[in-house]
């Protein structure tokens, strides 16, 4: 009786079969698109865990780098600094022992004034391997100490300029250490590179940031140094990431360059920055 | 009096064909952004929008389009398979494409000749022009999701392009199957190729929804 009916009813038919034949078109269409987003999305997933994992990597990387800097710094101010004051001890007994010879009077002069030269350099490399002040007396202190020596050395003015009412103190060691690092790299790159005059690293707090300018007068460049950056712009960049930082680099060749810098004042706080 | 629309062509007659002008209007507004794959896609509507033209001012004036209708179906099969042979590059249809082509206008060629002659409806043509491009339009879905990266801006036009074609092809399949049974009824005629024209209203709107989003 029902097929008689279908029999008797062309419109209802063809009305099937139009339907049918768009139900599959458009199953095809919904298959494709739930196909194609599942798809992206596990894409997605691969690369944001391939992502995390080469952040993971960067981070141990730094981290054991860090802890070596701190071992061989040690070693040197521990031992081979030691060795030398007591070098400098038994010259100074030679001078005692052997009174009035005028000859080696000058000789052992000679001796100690050279053994205090040694004994400075490998203090100050002690220091730029993993600078001690930071932990006795916070970044503040030791990045002003650092630009001063710095600014003796080369003869690049460097001025440092804090509007956080002394946040920056109280920062953890790990975000100190790594902030410090940002620092020297920069500051390294426009003494090699700039040919510039001044630095200006000023710090103020912007909200829940705290934001780090770096600016030099130098030669600057056309360049975009995050396409074409070297290991050291590489370092800098993995460590504002661990850091959770926002960034900035602002450069033309003639005007200098800048890199800004905005910590979220929540990473001060951070216990670790390697986990 | 009645006017033209009350007529019970006027949706499939009037409204559908002018609703291809907003497509053509953005293919043409933006030819020159165009790349090489819409490029011959508007060569296909341009084509198609001219062909409907001609048709229309034939039946104005109550002279047979039939046989246009003929001739613009193997157009068709010729421009779009030549606009999906550049999309399905890459892939083993394409290998095949040439072969294709050259089949499925035979066969229409065949049929004009020796079954359904110049000036009746080509059902037969029209149905295996369907067959070939659900077929060819499922081969670029798939095509699309072998692919690693997602598709870029034409791609994703494309895709809006491609389901257009699949609806108005595979809803309008039966249509041209039957196509031969019901031209004595007016009632099935009419509510036919009023369904017919619904399915192209849809495709039409879904090229000019994927003309305009494409952005160079």
């Amino acid at each position: 009786m029902e097929i008689q009916k279908i029999n008797g009813n062309p419109l209802f038919i063809i009305l099937l079969g139009v339907s049918g034949s768009l139900f599959l078109a458009l199953s095809v269409i919904f298959f494709y698109v739930k196909y194609h987003r599942r798809f992206l999305l596990q894409k997605a997933a691969i690369q944001k865990a391939e992502l995390t994992h080469r952040q993971y990597i960067v981070n141990a990387i730094i981290q054991s780098q860090e802890n070596e800097r701190m071992r061989i710094s040690k070693d040197l101010h521990d031992h081979i600094g030691s060795s030398l004051s007591s070098l400098r001890f038994m010259v100074s007994r030679i001078q005692k022992t052997v009174p009035g010879a005028q000859g080696l009077h000058q000789i052992t002069e000679e001796y100690k004034s050279n053994i205090d030269r040694i004994i400075e350099d490998v203090r100050n490399i002690s220091h730029s391997l993993s600078p001690a002040g930071l932990a006795l007396f916070g970044f503040q202190d030791t990045l002003e100490e650092f630009c001063e020596k710095m600014s003796k050395s080369t003869g690049v003015e460097i001025h440092l300029k804090d509007n956080t009412g002394g946040i920056l103190q109280q920062m953890n060691f790990d975000v100190a250490l790594s902030l410090f690092r940002i620092m020297q790299e920069l500051t390294s790159n426009t003494i090699k590179h700039a040919a510039a005059s001044m630095v200006s690293i000023t710090t103020t707090t912007e909200n829940e940031f705290i934001a780090i300018r770096y600016a030099d007068n130098g030669k600057g460049t056309d360049v975009n140094i995050f396409n074409q950056r070297g290991i050291g712009m590489y370092n800098i960049e993995s460590r504002l990431t661990m850091m959770n930082a926002r960034f900035e680099a602002k450069s033309s060749a003639g005007a200098g360059f800048v890199f800004n810098i905005w910590l979220p004042q929540t990473t001060l706080d951070q216990t670790s920055l390697y986990e | 009096m009645s006017s033209l629309s009350d007529s019970p062509f006027f949706f499939m007659t009037v409204v559908v064909p002018l609703s291809e002008t907003l497509p053509v209007a953005i293919a043409i507004y933006k030819y020159k952004q165009f790349p090489r794959e819409l490029k011959r896609f508007a060569w296909y509507l341009f084509l198609n929008c001219t062909a409907n033209c001609v048709g229309s001012i034939l039946s104005y004036h109550w002279i047979n389009n039939l046989w246009l209708i003929q001739i613009y179906a193997v157009v068709e099969i010729i421009t779009l398979s030549l606009f999906f042979k550049m999309l399905l590059k890459g892939t083993r249809v394409h290998k095949y494409m040439n072969a294709i082509m050259v089949t499925f206008v035979t066969a229409a060629v065949v049929n004009v000749l020796f079954f359904q002659h110049l000036f009746t409806y080509p059902g037969f043509t029209k149905s295996i022009e369907s067959i070939l491009f659900i077929f060819l339009t499922i081969s670029y879905f798939k095509k699309v999701l072998d692919h690693v990266d997602p598709p870029n801006k034409t791609g994703n036009s494309v895709l809006f392009i491609n389901s257009g074609l699949l609806i108005y092809f595979s809803g309008s399949f039966t249509l041209f199957v039957i196509s031969k049974l019901i031209i004595i009824n007016f009632t099935l005629n009419r509510f036919v190729w009023n369904t017919h024209a619904s399915l192209l209203l849809i495709m039409y709107m879904l090229f000019a929804f994927a003309l305009w989003r494409y952005k160079k």
